[in-house]
């Protein structure tokens, strides 16, 4: 525990406590830095002291002899009147309840500091500066017991420490946008370890917590939070539990607690009282009514500050009356159909999200969401969501759910067949039940339709429908994977869709207001031998049964970033360093780059010079600029000097002549000869459409942003880099978010490989005299990335980037550092 | 639903963000489990409050223990460490 100096004692002035004087007093408090010296009347106020208390310890020292001496004694580093008290107060609770109690019937108090944001760090601060207070600590070593004391610096040492880390993460996340992606990797390292550090610690904490039945420690923290929430604190778990766990006394949580339940002003009703509340209404069927949603999120936003994007919308209520207007005119100009989509994608893939959290055994079981437990997150979600469930609960808010349910046929008459003749469509529309139910349905209708019909005169797709169980037909025409790693079985259908089968003998998932269906079959999609051979449905999927697949369970075990999980497709899942657990891949895929350097990098392969790619020096076809090598593009050397023909960019011949400038320069290929989509096609043998996928280097390039030392010389290359790899003008520059970029990580080329290519977009750059060539060049694959041409060494390396795993972001982050490291090259 | 049923749900969700905020898990997890929020009936929200309580109380516990509290210190110091060499070198 770090020991401070005194605090500075206060001017001997007599302080008035009246309102305004502790709102002033309170306010500069919380400017106050942490360095233990809080004043003691702030000491006072931060202690909870009632004004009596705190006037008379002033009092005392202006009005008697004998206090004099006690305020020289204090000056002097002794015990102060209310620092002893506060010492014994610290080991009390009920002084903290009650003076909680009290502050918080102040109504100026509530709004004084109501919605002060920073508080709880004040708060915080200010604690630590109470332990540091060498008063404090006297006093409390008089009532303590040694192993309390010791507790207490543990206490004290554990919450510096939070704090000193909490300062350093503000800090650090000021200037976040400033960091390199290195030193991004680094930062989410260091996070990640120290998250997974603490999750081990938590973990085989609560294990031994329980294993030696310490059930007074668990009576103890419960003491705490139920007091805490009595009294409407908001204290940070951290201080409630370190100010508890000094000198084991829930009175020292009580002085931190008492401060955020002033600072915010809430007064959480009682338990009881909520409990009244909720017997009553629980199972009351439409009890709910409009507004109950809004006005619970009201509550959980007013004590939980970084809740986000909380939906608030009511739009019917359980009797079916439009409560908001705004919605009912969407309603009414036919927006709300799409607007349920939005919102019941943005549900799935908040789904989707929390299993890839992977949530640890503890918390999972915690929340009660566990694997296999039949009241599971998922299956609550599945049950408030009537797209996919038979469940009715009685939502809070239940807006869209009433909505739907009044949209949606009822289940009844989702068999509606049309008038039956020979040219007449089938219709079925899709149900809660599901692709399968609805695929039965569709199935039964067929075979009413098609009664008597020889099986020889039927179409292809009645007759394979009519021979097949329906969960094998939504499984071969795509609708259904039991066996998905993601869990997500099921195809989502959504209310308004229908399963038709048209004259042309198709089954198709028609949607409102789209022409065209997704063909699920046809006669095209059946073999000779009635199997299907190709998928129909390509829309969304979703998990229906709420069961986890051995993808989340494996995710859920393995938290050790070296241990690849076993029993699922390695491609799909990833180490997430912030949470420290494996996760699933979300919407790109990304390897690390100690992975991507080993697998991916290969030497010489690129079209016909693979086999001569090798080490320059010491090759004498090199030597000989003979036709042949010309035609082939090879180099050859020349009073130690490298040259090549045969370029796009250089159509008449060899750039770098005898008379070579000595100054630094770039010497770049023209730009047009690069942009004219036919010689390109021709050299590299990229079409238009192969290259749509790129995106524009120039935002690499900015998302890098390249040192300005280098100035012009960068602005050039920028320049030739948006001309070069925008060859036909078709790029997209917000195909990849920026995000992803920042997260791109370098590969280190060796600064003396040697890498040669003829053909592709080539920078050039004079140093010492000598040609450096970096070649960023197009292959049919995508992107090849080449190392620098450095006319020092001999190694040969061309690299090739061309692993099909690489994401053509990898591929041009790779680009980007290629180029970095080329310009940096003296 | 009159002022006072009103108040009571008001302070209910009160109490779920309490739980909410004082959770050790990461934002986004918090976030999603907001998300879900609306779909959930009465009975699974209270299921919630009363499993997230529960967490709270565990995650006191275990930050009460000395044990915990010693090795978290040392574990939080080397971190702030590490960002410390990572603050000099950006600077």
């Amino acid at each position: 525990m770090s020991k401070t100096e005194g605090p500075p004692y206060p001017d001997n002035k007599k302080i008035d406590y009246s309102i305004s004087e502790r709102e002033a007093e309170v306010k500069r408090k919380r400017n106050a830095p942490i360095d233990g010296s809080l004043s003691m009347e702030d000491a006072a106020i931060a202690a909870g002291f009632s004004k009596e208390e705190t006037k008379k310890v002033v009092a005392a020292q202006e009005k008697t002899s004998e206090q004099v001496e006690q305020a020289v004694e204090k000056k002097k580093g002794g015990l102060f009147g209310f620092a002893k008290n506060a010492g014994k107060e610290f080991l009390k609770k009920a002084t903290f309840i009650n003076t909680a109690e009290a502050w918080k019937k102040n109504s100026a108090n509530q709004e004084m500091l109501k919605g002060n944001s920073s508080l709880l760090t004040d708060l915080l601060e200010s604690r630590k500066s109470m332990f540091e207070m060498k008063e404090v600590q006297d006093s409390i070593r008089k009532v303590a017991k040694p192993e309390e004391l010791k507790q207490l610096e543990n206490s004290t040492s554990y919450l510096e420490s939070k704090l000193l880390f909490r300062a350093k993460l503000k800090e650090i996340s000021s200037i976040k946008k400033d960091l390199s992606p290195e030193q991004r990797d680094r930062l989410a390292r260091i996070l990640g370890g120290n998250r997974t550090k603490k999750e081990d610690l938590k973990e085989s904490t609560l294990r031994s917590i329980k294993k030696a039945k310490n059930e007074s420690r668990i009576e103890i923290a419960r003491q705490a939070v139920t007091s805490t929430l009595a009294v409407g604190s908001i204290a940070s778990v951290g201080a409630l539990a370190v100010t508890l766990g000094g000198a084991g006394s829930a009175g020292l949580s009580a002085l931190m607690g008492q401060k955020a339940a002033v600072a915010l002003g809430v007064g959480i009703s009682s338990r009881a009282g909520f409990d009244a509340w909720f017997r009553k209404n629980k199972f009351e069927q439409g009890s709910q009514k409009a507004g109950v949603g809004k006005v619970l999120l009201g509550g959980i936003h007013e004590t939980y500050k970084d809740a986000r994007g909380l939906e608030l919308v009511n739009i019917r209520d359980r009797e079916g009356n439009i409560t908001n207007e705004k919605e009912w005119r969407k309603i009414q100009e036919g927006e709300s159909q799409e607007a349920f989509q939005k919102k019941k994608d943005k549900q799935r893939k908040a789904q989707m999200r929390l299993v890839g959290y992977g949530l640890s055994g503890s918390l999972a079981a915690a929340f009660g969401f566990g694997l296999g437990e039949s009241d599971g997150l998922e299956e609550a979600y599945k049950a408030g969501n009537p797209d996919f469930s038979e469940s009715s609960g009685n939502s809070v808010l239940d807006a869209s759910q009433k909505f739907e349910a009044k949209m949606t046929p009822d289940a009844s008459s989702s068999s509606v067949v049309e008038n039956i003749s020979n040219t007449s469509k089938i219709s079925v529309d899709a149900s809660p039940q599901g692709a399968i139910h609805d695929l039965e349905t569709l199935k039964g209708q067929l075979a009413e339709r098609f009664k008597g019909v020889p099986t020889d005169k039927q179409p292809d797709t009645v007759r394979y429908v009519l021979n097949n169980p329906a969960d094998k037909i939504a499984q071969d025409i795509g609708m259904y994977d039991p066996n998905d790693p993601s869990g997500m079985e099921s195809a989502a259908t959504i209310k308004g869709q229908s399963f038709v089968y048209s004259p042309d003998g198709k089954i198709s998932l028609m949607t409102p207001g789209v022409e065209q269906g997704d063909v699920l079959l046809s006669d095209d999609a059946i073999s000779m031998d009635g199997k299907i051979i190709k998928d129909g449905y390509g829309g969304k999927m979703f998990d229906y049964d709420g069961e986890k697949t051995s993808l989340a369970q494996t995710m859920l075990q393995e938290r050790d970033p070296s241990v690849m999980p076993t029993g699922v497709d390695p491609s799909k899942i990833e180490w997430n360093p912030e949470i420290g657990r494996w996760e699933q891949k979300l919407d790109y895929p990304y390897t690390s780059n100690s992975e991507l350097t080993q697998a991916s990098v290969e030497t010489p392969v690129y079209g016909d010079i693979q086999k001569e790619v090798v080490s320059t020096a010491s090759t004498e076809q090199y030597l000989q600029p003979t036709q042949e090598n010309i035609e082939k593009g090879l180099a050859f050397e020349r009073d130690g000097r490298h040259y090549y023909y045969n370029h796009p960019g250089y159509p008449n011949g060899n750039p770098f002549g005898e008379n070579l400038p000595v100054e630094e320069s770039v010497q770049v290929p023209p730009q047009e000869a690069f942009n004219q989509p036919s010689q390109v096609e021709a050299n590299m043998g990229v079409t238009p459409e192969s290259t749509g996928q790129m995106v524009d280097v120039a935002e690499i390039m900015k998302a890098y942003e390249f040192p300005e030392s280098i100035g012009k010389t960068i602005q050039d290359f920028k320049g030739q880099f948006r001309g070069s790899f925008n060859p036909f003008g078709n790029l997209t520059p917000d195909a990849f978010p920026q995000d992803v970029f920042g997260q791109a990580k370098p590969v280190e080329l060796s600064p003396d490989s040697l890498g040669r290519v003829v053909r592709g977009y080539e920078f050039t750059k004079i140093v010492n005299g000598e040609p450096r060539i970096l070649l960023l060049s197009p292959s049919p694959e995508g992107f090849s990335v080449l190392n620098p041409l450095s006319t020092e060494g001999n190694a040969g390396v061309l690299a090739r980037f061309n692993d099909a795993s690489l994401s053509m972001v990898e591929k041009f982050s790779l680009a980007a550092d290629a180029t970095r490291h080329f310009l940096s090259v003296k | 639903m009159d002022e006072a049923q009103t108040q009571e749900i008001h302070d209910y969700g009160k109490r779920i963000g309490f739980f909410l905020d004082q959770l050790d898990v990461p934002a986004s997890l918090k976030q999603v489990l907001i998300e879900l929020l609306p779909t959930f009936t009465l009975e699974q929200i209270e299921e919630l409050r009363i499993r997230l309580e529960e967490q709270v109380i565990e995650q006191t516990a275990i930050e009460l223990t000395p044990e915990f509290q010693q090795k978290m210190t040392e574990v939080n110091n080397e971190t702030s460490g590490e960002l410390d060499a990572l603050l000099t070198e950006i600077k």
